[in-house]
């Protein structure tokens, strides 16, 4: 799953208008990406070995490709830093 | 920077640099050589076709996050390019220690190769896959 942002108004049409979540194959994303009808959004990541081009720990924030990011978290070379989900609201009890 | 002897390569791979786990590499830019030679000429005449380029490098194998096969091995079914770039020195790039960069698929990963007593080395072929070839940044 990858974030993207409609570049078009066809694409807003298509799919949503603002920031979204679409679990695209590698050949749809790039078409979508080449066509100019969609752009990455950038995620957070955290990088967990000493040995990329940020340093270990640290978190950073980049758009990478469905299998460029696949690579790198699955080499155990960074991971997602996903906002964290909004606070539980006690309901009221009237 | 004068004649020198290749002691500290830079290699970055994906972003992860893996130049503490290779011994060799080697970075390759070709032009197609392409016949015009026409009807009454009396030697060959040729010009320059398409480009291509690649990088080669020799791995030690490592099987730890981040390092070689962590690194490595997803990109043997990867169709998406990714970064990889070699400089003379571990040093930033610079106008004497100028970067070789390109965008380009693995193409042979041989996780095992090796008889006993040897270390275990692995020789990774990156062939470019961007309408940019390689390009040499010193900035």
């Amino acid at each position: 799953m990858n974030t993207y942002k409609a570049a078009t108004p066809a694409a807003v049409a298509a799919f949503a208008d603002g920031v979204f979540e679409r679990d695209f194959t590698v050949t749809e994303e790039k078409d979508w990406l080449d066509a100019k009808v969609l752009e990455l959004v950038p995620r957070t990541y955290r990088v967990l070995v000493d040995n990329y081009q940020v340093p270990l720990g640290e978190t950073f924030d980049a758009a990478f490709l469905i299998e460029v990011e696949a690579a790198l978290i699955s080499g155990g070379v960074i991971e997602r830093v996903d906002p964290k989900p909004a606070k539980a609201v006690k309901a009221k009890s009237d | 920077m004068a004649i020198f002897t290749l002691t500290d390569a830079m290699i970055i791979v994906n972003g992860v640099t893996l130049s503490d786990h290779a011994n060799s590499v080697t970075v390759t830019d070709t032009r197609d050589t392409v016949d015009i030679t026409a009807f009454g000429a009396t030697s060959k005449a040729i010009t320059k076709g398409l480009g291509d380029a690649k990088i080669d490098v020799t791995f030690f194998q490592d099987f730890a996050g981040g390092k070689t096969h962590a690194t490595l091995q997803p990109l043997i079914g990867s169709t998406t390019g990714v970064t990889i770039e070699v400089r003379p020195t571990s040093a930033i790039r610079s106008a004497t220690n100028p970067a070789a960069l390109m965008t380009g698929l693995l193409m042979n990963y041989n996780m095992v190769d090796g008889g006993v007593g040897n270390a275990s080395t692995i020789k990774a072929t990156f062939q470019n896959n961007s309408q940019t070839g390689m390009t040499y940044p010193t900035a």
